[in-house]
């Protein structure tokens, strides 16, 4: 897995040589190795692969959020030009949501079943910006308008299993939107979704890339792993 | 919710007339007579027999359970055979007392179960996790008086520390007292407290904190637990709010059964700790073949056990938003 993209700005993500090993029953082994990538300001970049091949695994890993089995056996990833893998875990924790964010898989289980869906956005808010809950809560509904979610005033109020499979992944893209993070990473963010909305959440994604883009100075980057909707 | 609650409510009708049923057929089943205990052990036959037809224990069954409901239906629990006294008159003086200590107990169990129960969970396979659930294998198979003994013998006999028996004052009028100007007196209500509450609350500290592991490591487990350290939260954050929120609703259920256990606990406790509540009344009736008394401990336990019951439903409904009541 090789993805370099020509540009003279300097990378926002860089990843060298990625080994990332899982220990199994039988002691442990390689998922994925020599993965190198770079992503500038601005670029999308896609990880294309069969399924198993670890695409999941090489996003988790660019969140330093592996599961216990699994680990960075060697390799550099480099945000901003900082060195993630060294990094204590409260940095990496300022970094997660704020820096990189990222859309997971499966929205229904992605997202907790009990609080509501403003709420949970709020929650990320509060953690990287210093500002009152009704101010994260405000920012929380208006990052759901900008994914197009039907009546985001109602829905914010609103739990997971109270909403469509649709507005769910929207909901999700919106926690991953909140605090403008300068890499989103989107993992297959449309396998539990019909064919008419996998376009429109991808349209969706590539919107909200221009319109933060146009909002903040530096622009964000999406680098999507996807290998059932080819998009660029 | 309304409407839920009120069906709820109706609910207790039928099953407080099960009860009845249940425990007046129990009271025909043992042997011992109510009359015979009264009049001791000199009584001649004939004295019993006249006792007997006073206390209309010579009636048919169905007569003397028709009776009885149909005083129930006046809110009249009978008399007791041994205090003359009305029982709803005996039971209201002691009810407290058993509430207070079961409630205290409850709480107890709670948060030991509840901070164990995480901390295993978060640490699992360290020590801390195996000290955890060696104190929890232990608190199970721990029978209540024989740990209330144990507990008795070191802290108020050997070391002194704390009140071996007795109860102080009731602890809503100690804390009255404390915000009046008499800490004292919440202190010794405390101190009486202590001892019985600990002894009753072990065994459903440690069922409470096997559940409570168990049930965060399944949630520790979760996507969403995931997705809460990709916003960036802090650990002690994605705990407490995210994966415990959700690890407790399995737990809150037993919690609920877990009451009716003590207030079984408490008949025994009481007795250990000669506190003056509705357990140790029980063994006193029971001992003088006291029926209607009997009758009517039991209909209070079954009562409060499923008020109990129904205030931990409508909690589940409050913190989990899929519940729908109805
Ligand atoms: N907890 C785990 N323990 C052991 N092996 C695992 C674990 N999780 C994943 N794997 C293995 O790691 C490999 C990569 O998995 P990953 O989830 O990254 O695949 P993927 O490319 O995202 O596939 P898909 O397109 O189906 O989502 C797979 O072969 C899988 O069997
Ligand atoms: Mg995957």
């Amino acid at each position: 897995m090789n993805a370099i993209v020509q540009n003279d700005q300097a990378p926002v993500l860089q990843v060298t040589d990625l080994e990332i090993e899982i220990n199994g029953g039988q002691g442990s082994f390689a998922v994925v190795s020599e993965m190198n990538l770079h992503v500038r300001a601005g670029e999308t970049l896609c990880i294309v692969g069969e399924s198993g091949c670890g695409k999941s695994m090489t996003a988790l890993a660019l969140l330093r959020l592996l599961p216990d089995a699994a680990k960075v056996a060697s390799g550099k990833i480099l945000i901003d030009g900082q060195d993630f893998m060294a990094m204590s875990e409260r940095q990496v924790e300022d970094y997660r949501g704020e820096k990189i964010a990222m859309i997971f898989q499966e929205p229904l289980t992605a997202l907790n079943p009990v609080l509501r869906i403003g709420e949970q956005i709020a929650e990320a808010v509060r953690q990287h910006r210093k500002c009152s809950r009704k101010e994260a809560y405000a920012k929380a509904v208006e990052t759901l308008q900008l994914v197009q979610m039907p009546d985001p005033e109602r829905r914010a109020g609103q739990f997971p299993h109270e909403l469509s499979g649709g507005m769910r992944q929207r909901a999700m893209i919106a926690l991953a939107l909140a605090c403008d993070p300068k890499i989103i990473i989107a993992d297959e963010p449309t396998t539990a979704l019909d064919v008419t909305i996998q376009a429109q959440i991808l349209g969706l994604i590539s919107t909200c890339k221009s319109v933060s883009a146009r909002r903040k100075s530096s622009s964000p980057t999406t680098s999507a792993s996807s290998p059932r909707s080819p998009i660029g | 919710m309304l409407a839920y609650v009120v069906r709820r409510l109706l609910l207790l009708i039928p099953m407080a007339i099960g009860m009845v049923v249940v425990t007046f057929g129990l009271l025909l089943l043992i042997p011992g007579d109510p009359a015979a205990v009264l009049l001791g052990q000199d009584a001649t036959p004939e004295a019993i027999t006249n006792l007997r037809n006073t206390l209309g224990l010579n009636d048919p069954w169905f007569i003397r359970l028709w009776d009885y409901f149909a005083a129930l239906l006046q809110g009249d629990m009978g008399r007791s055979i041994f205090q003359n006294q009305p029982v709803a008159t005996i039971i209201a003086g002691r009810l407290g007392a058993t509430i207070e200590l079961a409630v205290v107990a409850l709480i107890l169990a709670t948060l030991i179960g509840l901070t164990l129960g995480v901390l295993a969970a978060i640490r699992q396979g360290s020590w801390i996790d195996t000290v955890t659930m060696l104190f929890a294998q232990i608190g199970v198979s721990m029978p209540v008086y024989w740990l209330g003994l144990l507990l008795m013998l070191l802290f108020a006999v050997q070391l002194g520390w704390l009140p071996a028996i007795g109860r102080g004052v009731p602890l809503h009028e100690a804390l009255f007292a404390a915000v009046t100007g008499r800490p004292q007196v919440l202190w010794d209500s405390l101190t009486h407290m202590a001892l019985p509450a600990l002894a009753l609350a072990a065994n459903s500290a440690a069922i409470i904190s096997r559940l409570v592991r168990a049930s965060m490591l399944e949630v520790l487990r979760e996507d969403f637990v995931r997705t809460a350290y990709a916003k960036g939260l802090r650990k002690g954050r994605v705990v407490v709010r995210h994966a415990l929120r959700n690890a407790l609703l399995p737990v809150l259920s037993v919690i609920g059964l877990r009451f009716g256990a003590l207030l079984g606990g408490a008949v025994i406790t009481e007795s250990i700790f000669a506190w003056p509540g509705l357990g140790q009344l029980t063994i006193a009736a029971i001992s003088q073949r006291d029926l209607p008394l009997i009758q009517g401990i039991v209909l209070t336990f079954a009562i409060v056990y499923a008020l109990v019951n129904l205030v931990v439903d409508l909690l589940y409904a409050a913190v989990d938003p899929r519940i729908r009541l109805g």
